[in-house]
């Protein structure tokens, strides 16, 4: 039964978009070809100029801890067997804010951190943060340890 | 008289680039009237237009309408759906000349308010019945939270399934390491409305006691939020009727009037974390359109999803300068007979539940309660002018509407 939970798989067509587009050790997010403007969360349209000419590019994946959260309550079963669980919220240099999985060495608000978009146990794309102190082979495995965590021993 | 601490908060500059030429004209000849509430139950095998349904029946016979009388319907409701306001015209056996839907969250009683006075004042209807309510049955809320937005779907919901917790864990935490607030001062907010609660029977807690300590020995649920800070999802609804003054003293009921009101959506965008809203945009004209001012309020309802949003609706709205409602609140008494600022006076969302879109709704329900001597052991002495606050709708990472509305008891 454990076996077959997942994080939640479901998405939009452009949350789908967003799996497909992403690429190895780094990360890759809506581009608007008229204006330039990066989006998150992806869009149909650009929230700059209105413009349907989004692509998904390979962005800049530098930014700063916004907030951080520890969740003690889930309402999916795959994340409620690996609580604690650490989230937060990343102001990227190249513009939008993502929420993120998050390593526990950056929770502090201010941290410098690398994202990545990378796929977890449900297929789907996620997006993660991890130190930028890490050199990118180091990050990329540590982003995908956390996301593919085993569920905590139940008493 | 002694002036009130918060008395001294200056109402402010305006916060937005925005120039307002047109002031909007006043809501003079409109009555609020028959606030009504169907209780609170934790689930209910009922459907939502049980809860609709019955509150209008609750409003028509407190203040003695007919059904036939009822022109206009406003609705909100999460768990209506596929049904809506229209399909409920049938349903109740309703022949309206106007409907609206406001799926507006916690901003939704204020602005179906507005909408209806304005249609009111102009003539297109006479009486509008604006009702929030939901059900709730076992795992409903999971199905609202996964599926509650595209950007939800896409870019919250998968990273810890959390809700709304998640959001606005992240906003309690920025709050606290901008403004130095601590639990304790969130616990004053929860504290104080429990105590209203426990003088308000329809209150799901009503028989519950808190005290800051056993608030602080909450569990932790997300971050800094912990089980205290977060409301009980539930089944009810809550309504009223708009009208105009002629026709509530025809029915010889009590009324209140709207002195301004505003809506403000999406405001300030490129905000890193949400540290104000739109009751930032608007606070000035809404109190110039009143000829008053924070302190001029007898109470103040706010939208309780969370105590740090009260925060932000308590400086918002100019009871206190950015930043100093953990100060404000140490300082201000909350409850209903406490002489400073009486707050969520029936005990909030916090206290009370929150039967979804009926939240949106509770605060001004109430508020029209304290402006018409109807709410009983938690009455504000006096009570004559006061303020309602919304906030709703977490699409992604913060809240997208505002609203506020200043009221006055009728006929004064």
């Amino acid at each position: 039964m454990t076996g077959q939970l997942t994080p939640p798989a479901a998405r939009t067509h452009l949350g789908l978009e967003m799996t497909a587009a992403a690429t190895a050790n780094s990360l890759q997010l809506q581009c608007c070809e008229h204006c330039a403007t990066v989006q998150y969360p992806p869009r149909e349209v650009c929230r700059n100029c209105l413009s349907d000419q989004l692509s998904w590019r390979t962005v800049e994946p530098a930014g700063t801890v916004l907030a951080s959260s520890t969740l003690h309550h889930a309402l999916e079963p795959w994340f409620s067997e690996r609580t604690p669980w650490l989230m937060g919220s990343v102001k990227l240099d190249c513009g939008p804010v993502v929420l993120v999985h998050l390593a526990s060495d950056v929770a502090n608000a201010g941290s410098p951190v690398r994202v990545f978009s990378i796929k977890d146990v449900s297929g789907q794309a996620v997006l993660v943060g991890t130190s930028q102190s890490l050199a990118l082979d180091q990050a990329a495995v540590l982003a995908h340890q956390l996301i593919s965590s085993e569920p905590k021993e139940m008493t | 008289m002694c002036q009130p601490v918060w008395a001294q908060a200056q109402t402010g500059h305006r916060e937005s680039a925005r120039p307002v030429n047109r002031k909007p004209q006043s809501y003079r000849g409109v009555a609020l009237i028959a606030p009504y509430t169907v209780p609170y139950s934790r689930v209910s095998e009922r459907g939502a237009a049980w809860f609709i349904g019955r509150t209008l029946a609750g409003m028509l016979a407190q203040c003695g309408l007919e059904k036939s009388a009822v022109d206009g319907l406003a609705v909100s409701s999460f768990t209506l759906p596929p049904d809506s306001v229209i399909t409920l015209t049938e349903h109740f056996g309703l022949q309206p000349r106007w409907l609206e839907q406001v799926p507006l969250g916690g901003a939704s009683g204020v602005v179906a308010m507005q909408r209806a006075a304005r249609a009111v004042q102009a003539g297109d209807v006479e009486v509008v019945a604006c009702i929030g309510g939901d059900t709730a049955g076992t795992g409903g809320f999971t199905d609202l939270v996964s599926n509650f937005s595209n950007f939800t779907v896409d870019a919250a919901y998968p990273y810890g399934a959390a809700g709304p917790n998640a959001a606005f864990s992240l906003i309690t935490r920025y709050y606290m390491d901008n403004y130095g607030a601590t639990r304790e001062d969130f616990g004053q907010i929860a504290v104080a409305q429990r105590y209203n609660a426990n003088h308000n029977a329809d209150a799901l807690f009503y028989k519950k006691k808190l005290d800051m300590e056993s608030y602080l020995a909450g569990p932790p649920i997300a971050g800094d939020v912990h089980l205290f800070d977060c409301v009980m999802p539930c089944a009810g609804a809550d309504g009223f009727i708009v009208t105009t003054v002629e026709r509530a003293q025809q029915l010889q009921v009590p009324w209140v009037e709207i002195l301004s009101c505003a809506e403000q959506h999406n405001a300030f965008p490129d905000d890193p974390v949400q540290f104000r809203g739109g009751w930032n945009y608007f606070r000035e004209d809404l109190y110039d359109a009143a000829g008053l001012g924070p302190a001029d309020m007898h109470f103040l309802q706010t939208y309780d999803d969370y105590p740090v949003i009260c925060m932000l609706q308590m400086e918002g709205l100019g009871f206190c300068v950015q930043g100093e409602a953990p100060a404000f609140v140490r300082e201000t008494p909350l409850t209903f007979d406490g002489r400073g600022l009486p707050h969520n006076t029936s005990g909030g969302q916090l206290s009370v539940g929150q039967a979804g879109s009926a939240g949106g709704y509770l605060g001004l329900v109430e508020g029209l309660r304290q402006l018409t001597d109807c709410a009983g052991q938690h009455q504000v002495a006096s009570a004559r002018v006061g303020l309602v606050s919304g906030y709703g709708m977490v699409n992604y990472d913060r809240g997208l509407c505002a609203s506020a509305a200043i009221l006055r008891r009728g006929g004064l």
